[in-house]
């Protein structure tokens, strides 16, 4: 087993190839949902970039932690009878959360100072951090009081929302599954029942999150707001970094445990977040047809830049705070990263600015201590200079300011090339990079309590003997369209049936040789077996509790899964939200044995 | 009236039509490559001058405001006339494609579940690409299908199919081959809201409501909060989701 000190690079290439960036007109805003849009055109980050802001201007937004509310004040009552399971784990806790819309304030410049129309929970975005845990049941009415369609001020996003409680252990009505939308006026409950998979405590997850999920409008209802975190304790991951528990690994707690969440988000001139795929780019261009063709359709030919393929913001947001900065303590921090999306991915590295303005890459201090895989915490931490993270990935790290002195600054550097199309990254790794937020390094407040463990989760074993079947997901495109073997989502189509209390192994394959896809399935935590036929080795990164598959081109992913506790319908898809929006997804549902196919 | 891109477009379109017409004329054979025909007396970089003006993404949300002529055989604008400020739903067929592709089956059971909403409320357009559909032929098959007024199955010039389908995804050169991929586009051009769902429609009511979530609900103001869902869970419905009492509003525990 490699030891913690084993540095293990991901993916880092050499060269690079500065952000490209070109002054034009600017046309008028066009509203857009994201849904129908044409290929051939330009990003219109390229076209008509957002206003300026000043780098480390504001704080790091902290999102409070969600308060528990008194069932009593839920009308009409929760009712258990709704809920599979729900009389084996009555909710300890009760929540409300309110999505509405209102103004979020990005950054403190013009024009963004009078704020952003956004859909906020609580008021907010992101929205409020729960903390469950683990035997502690919850409870979250979500309320939609979104105005209704053309009354709002956010143009381009449905105010129709489902929340998704992204790798929770949750029975389908609770999952927050596409089909499962609440209007304006309306409310959904979730019942979260706070228990690993199997009642196996390997299985025992920790950082989660909760976004949109709505047929067709995922995309720029996320965009518009709907993302925050939803972590979950236990006895060993404590929230505690002075837990008396010999076996608890104290890792940094309270204020020195941070969940950030990443989007990149595009502005009008006036600060408002547009969704929009229209802008002044090249003109589609046009092929001879062959004099034997009859078909209409050969005429045209598009350009490379083809917008279907993602959605690409120019301002990197932390906590939906422009480039923020964040006083740190000089002593270890718990940052929980998370890819909010729509479709940009992240290469993260430090880079330190001393007081004096002399700027170092390479120090002993700027490193990650990766200690979570999709939020699941790792048999052992790995450390490393970088750290990847697609959409919808959550790697708790743990950086260790003690290695530098008060007055250093250290940045946090996406590094990541990314396709102008937002398919996928071009492979890569930019010199200089994108500064997404600042650390400035004050003296530490007293002894550092916390620890990095040398040991922590085990993983669940992987039987052979309960595999029932293999299945394969091919995720390829057609004529404009993100498919998964050969079809297009279809809510009426239920693509698998899976039997209760059994383990499949799938394999993940992608068709194409350009484009990525970060493939996400619902409900369960899966362990890969192979990429591209080659074994996951102890010490991987991959060697972890995982739910998204990487998924990058010609790439093939065969992975071992179970399904248990609940039955119910759930969805696995890309999570390039632009690609799930174009039908890229499936729906699977779990049923009782001798029912499955 | 000053010449604007869109006044040219129509005199091209104009020209070629009746271009077309002449053509039509001479031979069979003539008609299966007309395209070709009419295209061919356009130089290429005319067609992509008129491709970037019949796109413009400064306006009408970026659709091509192409003259279009329905099965009635009146005479449209397709965005001024027929999409502007409405809830619309939009598929793209043929005639002959059909028997494969039942594109304008699935189309119809939609616009009968609908009833008297469409022409009211939500107006539906089906453009055919294939340039034998005849507003005369379209008018049967939508005859076929009891297509109601507000259900127009129109027909224009390819190149203009082409300018609809490459705002309409249709774009690369190639038709799908299968009923899967195939599309219905639906949108409220008045708030700038589109969606798209699979021409394979099993639930209808289901498909529905994706198609009344871009419409108002004109909810009444400071009414009580009503429960979508989950539905109970001894209680019949769908398997694709939970939400309680779809298609109406009486969901109130």
């Amino acid at each position: 087993m490699p030891k913690r000190r084993d540095v293990l690079k991901l993916g880092a290439v050499a060269g690079g190839l500065g952000m490209a960036s070109s002054g034009a007109l600017a046309r008028g805003a066009v509203p857009q949902s994201g849904l129908v849009f044409p290929q051939g055109f330009t990003p219109s980050i390229f076209e008509r970039p957002s206003p300026p802001s000043t780098p480390f201007k504001d704080p790091l937004y902290r999102m409070p932690v969600a308060q528990p509310v008194s069932p009593e004040l839920l009308t009409p009552s929760p009712d258990g009878r709704r809920h599979q399971r729900f009389y084996d784990f009555p909710p300890a806790k009760y929540y409300r959360e309110v999505i509405a819309e209102r103004r979020w304030r990005y950054h403190s410049d013009p024009p963004y100072a009078d704020g952003s129309w956004s859909y906020t929970m609580n008021g907010a975005i992101p929205g409020p951090t729960y903390h469950a845990y683990y035997g502690e049941p919850a409870f979250v009415r979500r309320v939609n009081q979104l105005p209704d369609i053309g009354q709002g001020k956010v143009p381009f996003a449905l105010p129709s929302t489902t929340m998704h409680m992204h790798n929770g252990h949750t029975a389908s009505e609770s999952d927050g599954i596409p089909t499962d939308f609440m209007n304006p006026g309306e409310f959904w409950d979730h019942h979260y029942a706070n228990f690993p998979a199997g009642f196996d405590n390997r299985e025992i997850m920790n950082t989660l999150w909760y976004h949109d999920h709505r047929l067709d409008f995922t995309a720029p209802n996320v965009y518009a707001g709907l993302s925050g975190f939803y972590l979950l304790f236990d006895e060993l991951d404590s929230n505690n970094e002075n837990d008396p528990n010999p076996n608890a690994f104290r890792l940094p707690s309270g204020e020195y445990d941070i969940p950030m969440i990443f989007h990149d988000v595009q502005f009008s001139e006036d600060g408002q977040a547009i969704f929009d795929f229209f802008a002044a780019g090249e003109s589609p261009s046009v092929t001879e047809k062959s004099p034997t063709d009859s078909s209409p359709s050969t005429i045209y030919k598009g350009t490379d830049n083809i917008t279907l393929f993602g959605m690409l913001g120019d301002k990197i947001t932390v906590n939906r705070i422009i480039q923020p900065f964040l006083d740190v303590e000089a002593r270890k921090y718990r940052f929980r990263l998370l890819n909010g999306g729509p479709s940009r991915f992240y290469n993260f590295w430090l880079r330190l600015e001393r007081a004096d303005g002399t700027v170092v890459d390479s120090h002993p201090g700027l490193k990650f201590y990766i200690v979570s895989n999709d939020g699941n915490l790792l048999p052992e931490p790995i450390e490393s200079e970088n750290v990847e993270v697609w959409v919808a990935n959550r790697y708790d790290v743990i950086v260790d300011f003690s290695a530098f002195a008060p007055g250093d600054k250290v940045y946090l550097v996406n590094r990541m090339d990314m396709r102008r199309d937002g398919a996928g990254p071009t492979g890569r790794l930019l010199d200089e990079g994108e500064l997404a937020m600042r650390f400035d390094v004050m003296p530490a407040v007293g002894e550092d309590p916390s620890r990095i463990p040398d040991f922590m989760r085990e993983l669940p074993d992987i039987n052979m003997d309960e595999v029932r079947r293999e299945r394969t997901w091919v995720f390829d495109y057609d004529n404009g369209l993100w498919t998964v073997n050969g079809k297009l989502m279809d809510a009426n189509r239920i693509d698998a049936n899976i039997e209760q209390g059994s383990a499949e192994i799938w394999t993940i394959r992608n068709a194409g040789n350009t484009w990525a896809h970060p493939i996400h399935t619902h409900f369960e935590e899966f362990q890969i077996l192979e990429v591209n036929g080659r074994p996951v080795k102890d010490g991987d990164l991959l060697r972890a509790r995982k739910d998204i598959i990487e998924l990058g081109p010609n790439m093939e992913i065969k992975f071992f899964g179970r399904w248990r506790d609940f039955f119910g319908t759930h969805v696995m898809h890309c999570h390039n939200v632009v690609h799930e929006d174009h039908e890229m997804m499936i729906q699977w549902r779990i049923v009782p044995p001798g029912q499955g196919d | 009236m000053s010449r604007t891109d869109n006044t040219i477009s129509e005199e091209e379109t104009l020209r070629i039509q009746s271009r077309r017409k002449l053509l039509a004329g001479f031979s069979l054979t003539a008609a299966a490559s007309l395209p070709a025909l009419a295209l061919g007396s356009m130089p290429a970089h005319m067609i992509e001058q008129r491709a970037a003006r019949v796109i413009d993404r400064s306006r009408n949300q970026g659709f091509p405001d192409t003259r279009v002529t329905a099965h009635t055989g009146e005479v449209f604008r397709f965005y001024d006339d027929l999409v502007h400020e409405r809830v619309v739903l939009i598929n793209f067929m043929s005639i002959k494609r059909e028997p494969d592709l039942p594109i304008t089956r699935n189309m119809a059971r939609l616009v009968k579940g609908f009833g008297d909403r469409i022409g009211r409320d939500i107006h539906v357009f089906s453009i055919s690409y294939d340039e034998s559909d005849t507003p005369a032929r379209l008018a049967e098959f939508a005859e076929s299908f009891d297509a109601p007024a507000g259900w127009k199955f129109l027909s224009t010039t390819p190149e203009d199919v082409i300018a609809l389908g490459y705002r309409l995804y249709r774009t690369e050169g190639r038709f799908r081959s299968a009923m899967h991929s195939d599309l219905i586009h639906f949108g409220n051009a008045s708030v700038g809201l589109w969606g798209t769902m699979s021409a394979e429609i099993s639930d209808v009511e289901f498909a529905m409501q994706r198609v009344t979530s871009v419409m108002p609900r004109n909810a009444t103001a400071g009414a009580q909060l009503r429960r979508a869902g989950p539905r109970r869970v001894d209680s019949e419905g769908p398997v694709i989701h939970h939400r309680d009492c779809v298609g109406n509003r009486s969901g109130e525990s």
